[in-house]
């Protein structure tokens, strides 16, 4: 069983991957935290990290917050591998709530970003594959429009209304199910 | 801010035309489609729909459908969402496969017929899905799930609450990727068999079985299974070799009987423990405790005049694996035998629990008296914890703690309250 403590520290004495972003800024994780992005667990498979991974479509200062999201949660993943053999041992599921507790804190924390680095943060998680970080942030966006009018929506995100009052009459009329 | 060109689309065409920045739209389909899928379905697609013409095709790739009708419907809003489900799959892009599909209903009016949940569920198949998840909040409602077994090649996780599932449903065999099996409130009466070949776990939980005729559960790549909390007949569970830990529970079960619990006088007419009916085929076989030999884990956990665990004890199998037991009052609730004998058929144990509640009126006060002098130390030598958690210290319990010190041949006897 992996222990949370001492998990990222035995990593750090094992492997450490350095991720070049894309103002050329170099940043030196462990393999732990780098293998949360499935498009850099890919690259160190196949062997080619040697020299530095360059990520061009991540900046320095979105980079820096993608590491901060990986670190936290790379701990979590190696939790959730130990707690899957020891099943419903009490005394580790109590350990387990507080750690997500935690997390759930630390994430709540993260999202305090303007929009531009919301969106940057979308298409870094995208772009590096990291599932966690990809939902988190495109479900914050989602409940910034839940509940909220077509034109709200626009509003809140410029986006441009490109549909006539008669084409969206038409839309209401052919997919009625939709909207009964 | 950086660049992500994958595609360019109409949306962004018109980002550049404007000058205003919009974000959101120049983000790739993919990632637009994953974001609103967070959105419940229906709001999702109209949103789609009104917000501008470039995104509304996204809503028939949605990754994840969220339906979600909380709020009361009469007979004319189970029609809408009928007719909802059914064109959401419909008019869904084929080529998109469907992650997960989960649908949450509240209490409705069935006077016209329950919710088409039967036919989104083989649609989501249609379209891949993976994870599929049938919620039906009230507790006046289920909805059918019926017909001939469900065909995946995808799905790996099905979890069903308040449903009614009958004839072929629960043959798996043509879902060779299920992994993950959950029913929660359901009504199994009309079937006879639970049955998968490639089930890890397997999680049953306040469900209905036939009363009068065993439902069977074969499912041998079983790693961890939950049964608790069921009406009518306790299940029997064939062989499951891989089987690691195991939950049951028996409370409410159709399978009680006043031997049990008064000693000798059982009042139940149709008894499956005492009289003729204990003679019958199917009550000649173990029902549970053979099934579970194998595992690591055990909680096996009843009411006291529930007699399955007891009477499978007539065919008590070797526990070879098992480390870490826990057990309730109903195997010292009269006397301490059903202890003895399971203690007697694990080699292996390390660790015991013993969750003893309220005194039973009939135990037998001699007990203690006799055996514990006479008994030879039998458990496991691998024995290192051994807990006894009570609710009042009271002469039962003093006599347990007895009685389980004289059997292990320790003093090593922990007792918590």
């Amino acid at each position: 069983m992996a222990s949370a403590g001492s998990g990222d520290e035995k990593a750090a004495a094992a492997a450490m991957i350095t991720l070049i972003s894309s103002d050329n800024e170099k940043f030196e994780v462990t393999e732990a935290t780098a293998t949360l992005s499935q498009t850099i667990r890919h690259m160190i498979e196949d062997g080619c990290t040697d020299g530095g991974v360059p990520l061009p479509n991540v900046t320095s200062k979105i980079l820096a917050r993608v590491i901060e999201y990986c670190k936290k949660h790379a701990t979590a993943a190696a939790g959730e591998e130990g707690s899957s053999s020891s099943f419903s041992d009490a005394a580790f599921l109590e350990v387990d709530r507080a750690f997500l507790e935690e997390l759930e804190e630390f994430d709540d924390a993260f999202l305090e970003v303007d929009r531009a680095t919301l969106f940057d943060l979308i298409l870094a998680a995208n772009y590096l594959d990291i599932k966690g970080l990809l939902n988190l942030t495109c479900q914050k966006v989602a409940d910034s429009v839940k509940g909220k009018t077509p034109e709200q929506i626009r509003e809140m995100y410029n986006i441009v209304n490109d549909l006539t009052p008669e084409e969206e009459a038409e839309i209401r009329r052919e997919t009625q199910w939709a909207f009964e | 801010m950086q660049q992500q060109e994958t595609m360019v689309s109409e949306r962004k065409l018109k980002q550049i035309k404007t000058g205003s920045e919009d974000r959101i739209s120049t983000l790739p389909d993919e990632i637009l489609q994953h974001l609103i899928s967070f959105l419940p379905a229906k709001e999702a697609v109209q949103t789609c729909l009104l917000v501008a013409k470039g995104w509304c095709h996204l809503w028939k790739s949605m990754p994840v459908l969220r339906i979600i009708a909380d709020e009361w419907q009469n007979e004319q809003d189970v029609k809408k969402l009928n007719m909802f489900m059914k064109n959401l799959l419909l008019k869904r892009n084929d080529s998109a496969p469907l992650d997960v599909c989960e649908v949450r209903i509240g209490e409705y009016v069935d006077y016209e017929g329950d919710p088409r949940v039967d036919s989104l569920i083989r649609n989501a198949l249609l379209h891949k899905a993976r994870i599929i998840r049938v919620t039906l909040t009230s507790e006046y409602n289920w909805a059918d799930l019926d017909g001939l077994p469900l065909i995946s090649l995808h799905l790996t996780r099905l979890e069903l609450t308040h449903m009614d599932l009958r004839d072929d449903v629960l043959d798996y065999s043509s879902c060779p990727a299920l992994k993950n099996l959950v029913m929660r409130g359901c009504y199994i009466i009309h079937s006879r068999k639970i049955s998968s070949q490639t089930l890890e776990e397997l999680t049953i939980i306040d469900c209905t079985f036939d009363p009068c005729d065993r439902t069977q559960i074969s499912a041998p790549n079983l790693v961890r299974l939950e049964l608790a909390d069921f009406d009518g007949a306790t299940p029997m569970i064939e062989g499951m070799p891989s089987l690691i830990k195991a939950t049951i529970r028996l409370y409410g079960s159709e399978d009680v009987c006043g031997k049990e619990e008064f000693k000798g006088t059982c009042s139940i007419v149709r008894c499956h423990n005492c009289g003729t009916l204990s003679n019958e085929d199917f009550n000649r076989h173990s029902v549970l405790i053979k099934g579970l030999s194998e595992a690591e884990s055990l909680e096996l956990v009843a009411e006291c005049r529930a007699f399955i665990f007891k009477r499978d004890l007539l065919w008590c199998p070797t526990f070879s694996k098992l480390k870490t037991l826990v057990l309730n009052e109903w195997c010292v609730a009269i006397d301490s035998r059903p202890l003895i004998c399971i203690l007697q058929h694990t080699p292996a144990l390390e660790t015991l629990i013993l969750k003893l509640g309220q005194a039973p009126d009939y135990w037998d006060e001699m007990e203690g008296t006799y055996d514990g002098k006479s008994a030879q130390p039998l458990a496991s030598k691998k024995l290192k914890v051994v807990k006894v958690h009570y609710e009042e210290l009271d002469m039962w319990v003093l006599n347990i703690v007895k009685i389980v010190k004289s059997h292990l041949g320790t003093e090593e006897v922990k007792e918590r309250r």
